[in-house]
């Protein structure tokens, strides 16, 4: 059981991250702590990648011309990451700007409370 | 070196149940700035020094700027700028 | 029930985390306006419905009637005229409560079988750094062995993200594209204007223009080394962003937006776009493999060398930084 949680060290980390960051996602009452939860989502499935493409001994992909594969770490992950990561900065940048938008029109980020004053609006509507 | 990683992984996930836990939103982004500063490092263990590079401008930079000034926006921050004065 | 669970440790500070009771931030509600909506929460909650207009309007004749110093009729009163409205419809109280609980359990059941499955799959997953794992397939071997060769990039990821899957790549830059658009239309509003940070302090704006020309040479360095060394468009583009905003702190708004306006950095954003497209376009165009029209490879290692890969890595760094730049000039709400 140890061994397993050493030996794969990163995937378990990668696991219990993307959990947290999905509790707080799922559960959290403020849209500011919701966003820093698809944050944690979002780097733990990042290094669930980067981990999967590690080779013991490998080096960073810059290749000399003639040389084995084996001697590098796969190219695949990082090229995926690498552009993840800049577009998961602009999808939080997005949902803070919406966040922006709620709090304007309601002056507050609590979600439960926006849902409540948003059902109050359509009643009456 | 397993040790090393074996450290900066629970100091992850250490951040991330504080960083969601924590009752201060300055304080939850500021631990999310340590956390993808840790993130980084832990990439360029991974043998990946382009996304080390990109996260520790990203996440620990641009990320976190930007959720500060949305913090300031919807006057989470007031009562500590008036302690800086 | 409050008081109960906030002084039992970390778990009646989990219950009370689960259970939602979080105030947006204990810096707490110094917005007047803010602090008004709070009571009228309040004031809701005892007395039951009514508008928010229609509580200002309430207070404000309260205000009146005192003979209250600096009392302001509220600025919009469409209320005036629905204060006459029929009753809302009385809701069963209690429930989006109930409806609350029942979303937090099923979050709750979601959360521990997802974490579950995945941590069985965590362990049975082919050992952390094990060569002969299934992900190290013929198509990384192809990458790594013959990339060299068929793209002329030293760095197989700029080879592989730029040259094999460059149509990819130029989707996530529109992707970018979109978002600061997006973010434009929210945001950008002619009333908002939310004052600017002070300005910096002495060891701020001497730290910082100390450091800035190293940043930005580092990011052009990543950025026009991309086909050779670790890094490229995106990482590059992201050290040149974050130098940008640098900038915009240590010399102010007010220069950056002369040297560099939201309309200039879209515009660019469009261009290089147009130019990724036009670029990559080309050599779709000629052929997957480029058949007589080949852009020559030059000798792998060379600045020059790699065909079209630098000036894409040119055009993806400068979408990047771009992007990041408006992010910021977006949030701190401010236009020239």
């Amino acid at each position: 059981m140890l061994e397993v949680l050493v030996e794969q060290r990163f995937y378990v980390t990668a696991v219990l991250l993307f959990s947290v960051g999905l509790a707080a996602l799922l559960l959290h009452p403020n849209l500011i702590k919701k966003i820093i939860g698809l944050n944690l989502m979002d780097t733990a499935v990042f290094l669930f990648l980067a981990a999967m493409g590690y080779v013991d001994g490998g080096k960073a992909p810059m290749v000399e011309p003639g040389a084995e594969a084996a001697a590098y770490i796969n190219p695949v992950p990082g090229g995926l990451v690498l552009t993840g990561i800049v577009v998961a900065v602009s999808t939080t940048a997005l949902f803070l700007a919406l966040t922006h938008r709620l709090y304007q029109k309601y002056h507050s980020v609590n979600l439960d409370v926006i849902l409540m004053l948003a059902r109050r609006g359509t009643e009456e509507e | 070196m397993t040790g090393l990683e074996l450290l900066l992984l629970s100091f992850l996930i250490f951040c991330a149940v504080a960083t969601v836990l924590c009752r201060r939103l300055v304080s939850a982004v500021i631990i999310f700035m340590s956390y993808s500063a840790v993130m980084s490092i832990l990439w360029f263990l991974l043998e990946s020094p382009d996304l080390a590079i990109t996260e520790a401008a990203v996440g620990a930079g641009v990320t976190s700027l930007l959720f500060f000034l949305t913090l300031r926006k919807i006057n989470a921050l007031k009562g500590m700028e008036r302690d800086e004065e | 029930m409050k008081n109960e669970t906030r002084n039992e440790g970390w778990y009646g500070r989990f219950l009370h985390w689960a259970g939602g009771e979080e105030p947006d931030g204990p810096e707490g509600p110094e917005d007047p306006e803010r602090q008004e909506f709070l009571e009228y929460l309040e004031y809701i909650e005892a007395h039951g419905d009514m508008e928010f207009g229609a509580y200002r309007l309430m207070r404000y004749r309260e205000r009146r009637e005192k003979g209250m110093e600096g009392a302001q009729p509220p600025a919009d009163r469409p209320a005036e005229r629905r204060e006459v409205r029929r009753p809302a419809r009385r809701r069963r109280p209690g429930a989006l409560r109930r409806q609350l609980r029942l979303y937090r359990g099923l979050s709750v059941c979601v959360i521990a079988v997802l974490a579950g499955i995945f941590l069985l799959t965590a362990a049975a997953m082919p050992s952390f750094g094990d060569p002969e794992a299934p992900a190290m397939n013929e198509v990384a071997r192809r990458y790594l062995e013959d990339g060299v060769e068929e793209t002329g990039a030293v760095n197989a990821v700029a080879g592989m993200i730029l040259e094999y899957r460059a149509f990819d790549t130029f989707g996530e830059s529109a992707v970018l594209f979109a978002a600061a658009g997006s973010t434009l239309l929210l945001l950008h509003s002619p009333r908002l204007r939310v004052r600017t940070f002070r300005g910096p302090d002495a060891l701020m704006s001497l730290l910082g223009r100390g450091l800035l020309p190293a940043i930005l040479l580092f990011g052009i360095y990543v950025i026009v080394n991309g086909h050779l060394s670790p890094g490229g468009g995106f990482s590059g583009g992201a050290v040149l962003g974050g130098g940008l905003i640098l900038a915009s702190l240590v010399l102010g708004e007010e220069r950056m937006a002369q040297l560099l306006s939201t309309r200039r950095t879209t515009r660019l954003t469009v261009f290089c776009l147009l130019a990724y497209a036009g670029m990559k376009g080309y050599s779709f165009f000629t052929g997957a493999n480029g058949v007589g029209w080949e852009i020559p490879k030059g000798t792998p290692g060379e600045i020059l060398s790699g065909g079209l890969i630098l000036p894409l890595n040119l055009c993806v760094g400068v979408i990047v930084a771009c992007t990041m730049y408006t992010f910021y000039i977006l949030f701190l709400g401010r236009e020239e």
